[in-house]
């Protein structure tokens, strides 16, 4: 039961931080096939040549996305023809970053490192896909424009009909081959069985991230999360990196995608070409980038939500199911609920037009254009599709960049709710409910981190000092943590969260009375 | 190398693999091994138990010759404590800064050691400095980690 449990959670979890990210996958790729048309998209994304991995690489880390969402805007890429190298190179790049990621990592100690990382990606990506493209040439498809809708709402109507179809269409099954990776690893890793062992010195810890990030599924968010970790625990950076190429960048569904389009061999081939790069990458890495100030904690709890969450045998208070439901209640974030909401919506319509159209009347009526030319206004003026296409594209990575604003909120207003966590975590401790403790450190620890990433997007740097005092809270109430799991006696419970709320009135005091930058 | 850290990624990929075919949990459960925020005896625990703290190695720089090895690697983790040390306390901006540059110039005098007696005696400086700003803090502050 415990297994099943945890599968049912790991998923869970995963569908919901996807579910913006996929949602946006499906609006870009609606974009694409309906107002930029194939010819276009083509030409956008190049093909078949070095430029074109450059090109594709800048979109794809331009364009908000992750592992799940790029599924549908593959296929799209794929339906307007482009070699496979390009594709591949979106593919791996779009999932790596996003403005929310990137600005975390901006606020990390070593943000040089996120930088180097980045510009390892487009290596990773030119070389692959350089050497896949030379290999087997001749991968594009000859394009057939398919007919466009007419200008006006109809157009607009198109682009929702499509992305309701590709919901419920292999892009669904995709996404669930992907999430089922998720379950297999929480079947496979017993809880915490990755704390111990992607230190710096042992260095078989990148080859091991392989094996455990190729199933794995990660948004940008959650891996910039775990790569802060393992700068500041001292692991291993070549592993990092490879948590970020696979961990973010690839999952199963992707594989299965490429398996099913490709055949196998291209698909070997393509895996063997990037997990050699990519390691290589890593191991010479290892030693450069390694933060000399960099404590090893000797461990990590960066990973523990690629491992099963309950052990064997243990049945948490109040059963499964209660659990599963207050753990997904406490970690998902607004912007998820409404993700998976409309993801749910638009799966609703796709499954509804499946059912009562089969035939594709209602597509037919979309591309008809008006019998009566009702004539246009003076300022009515017609753009053509492929410019409201890239207005699309520019307005999905505006809507990211204010969304970090919302994210990451100004100072006062994350204190504000990291005061009323850090009561909830410490009073806890305090009490004896370590249950209630252990649910709201890590709400302290994100509100820590938005805390600083929201003080460095208004102000554009934030001093060492006052990371220092948000490094000591987040030390204090790791500490606190481990009291807590560990059934450490009362006092020293008490102890530690005590601690922990010192640090928070440090921290408070600093962000509070003294200049940011 | 460690054995366990090489068979490691073998295993898991034998067990993804065995996993996906549907032959079951392969993967031993894990050693009993807690995890433990490692905290190293030269710790100082508080910044104002690092002046005394620094003093002290910086003695045995000149005292044990044969020592001074083990002493350097002890100031140099000493000193990288230090700004985080001095961020446990009320200390302002100001001041801490003026800790950290401390701390900062100190870490660079030991990598450049030169006369074991003058390297001691800049150490020793440096710690008295410390212990001045520590002596500004107000009563209550954390001396020392229980």
């Amino acid at each position: 039961m415990a297994l099943l449990w945890g599968i049912v959670l790991r998923v869970i979890q995963a569908l919901l931080q996807g579910a913006p990210f996929i949602l946006t996958g499906l609006c870009i790729a609606a974009v694409l096939d309906k107002l930029l048309g194939r010819v276009h998209t083509r030409r956008l994304f190049g093909s078949n040549s070095l430029s074109s991995l450059v090109q594709s690489w800048l979109i794809g880390m331009i364009l908000p996305g992750c592992s799940l969402g790029v599924i549908p805007v593959c296929r799209q890429l794929r339906a307007s023809g482009i070699a496979v190298g390009t594709i591949f190179a979106f593919a791996l790049s779009s999932p790596l970053f996003d403005p929310l990621s990137i600005l975390y990592g901006l606020t990390l100690s070593k943000p040089l490192s996120i930088m180097a990382f980045a510009a390892c990606s487009l290596v990773v990506v030119m070389l692959s896909g350089g050497l896949f493209d030379k290999l087997f040439p001749g991968t594009e498809l000859p394009v057939v424009e398919p007919p466009a809708p007419p200008p006006g709402a109809k157009r607009m109507l198109a682009i929702a009909v499509a992305m309701a179809r590709e919901a419920v269409s292999g892009t669904a099954l995709l996404v669930g081959i992907g999430l089922l990776g998720v379950g297999i690893l929480a079947v496979l890793l017993p809880p915490g069985t990755l704390q111990n062992v992607l230190g710096h010195d042992n260095r078989a810890a990148p080859l091991l991230m392989t094996a455990v990030a190729l199933p794995a599924y990660a948004t940008p968010m959650t891996v910039m999360g775990q790569l802060g970790s393992m700068f500041q625990h001292g692991n291993s950076i070549g592993a990092a990196f490879v948590l970020l190429s696979f961990g973010a960048g690839m999952n199963l569904g992707l594989v299965a995608w490429m398996w099913l389009t490709y055949g196998w061999r291209k698909l070997a081939v393509w895996l063997v070409l990037m997990v050699a790069v990519v390691l290589a990458i890593s191991y010479g890495i290892e030693r450069p980038l390694y933060p000399a100030d960099a404590e090893d904690a000797g461990h990590t709890h960066a990973f523990d939500r690629f491992c099963g969450p309950y052990g064997t045998g243990a049945v948490p208070a109040g059963g499964f199911a209660a659990d599963v439901l207050h753990r997904i209640r406490m970690e998902t974030l607004p912007h998820e609920w409404i993700g998976a909401g409309l993801l749910g919506v638009l799966m609703l319509a796709g499954a509804a037009l499946r059912r009562c159209d089969p035939a594709g009347r209602v597509d037919a009526w979309l591309l008809r254009a008006p019998e009566k030319d009702r004539g246009v206004g003076r300022y009515d003026i017609v753009l053509p599709a492929p410019v409201l296409a890239l207005a699309c594209l520019g307005g999905i990575v505006a809507a990211s960049v204010v969304g970090c604003y919302a994210y990451y909120p100004p100072p006062e207003v994350a204190l504000e709710e990291l005061s009323a966590a850090n009561v909830e975590a410490v009073t806890s401790a305090i009490s004896g409910d370590t249950k209630r403790a252990a649910d709201w450190i890590p709400v302290c620890e994100g509100w820590n981190r938005r805390l600083v990433v929201g003080a460095y997007l208004r102000h554009g740097r934030v001093s060492d000092y006052h990371r220092a005092k948000s490094r000591l809270y987040q030390d204090r109430l790791e500490e606190l943590e481990h009291a807590v799991e560990d059934g450490d006696p009362a006092a020293e419970v008490s102890r530690h969260a005590l601690d922990a709320s010192r640090a928070f009135r440090y921290l408070g005091a600093a962000f509070r009375s003294e200049p940011l930058d | 190398m460690n054995r366990r850290h090489v068979t490691l990624p073998i295993r898991v990929l034998v067990a993804l693999a065995l996993g996906s075919a549907g032959c079951g949990r392969s993967v031993a459960p894990r050693e009993v091994e807690e995890p433990t925020h490692h905290r190293p005896a030269h710790h100082p625990g508080s910044l104002a138990a690092a002046p005394p703290a620094i003093r002290a190695r910086a003695a045995r720089l000149v005292a044990a010759p044969a020592d001074a090895a083990a002493a350097t690697a002890e100031l140099r983790d000493i000193l990288r404590w230090i700004p985080q040390l001095a961020a446990d306390t009320e200390l302002p901006r100001g001041a801490w800064d003026d800790v950290a540059a401390l701390a900062a110039r100190g870490s660079a005098r030991l990598a450049a050691p030169g006369d074991p007696t003058a390297l001691a005696a800049d150490l020793a400086a440096t710690a008295d400095r410390l212990a001045a700003i520590v002596a500004t803090l107000p009563p209550g502050t954390p001396a020392e980690e229980p």
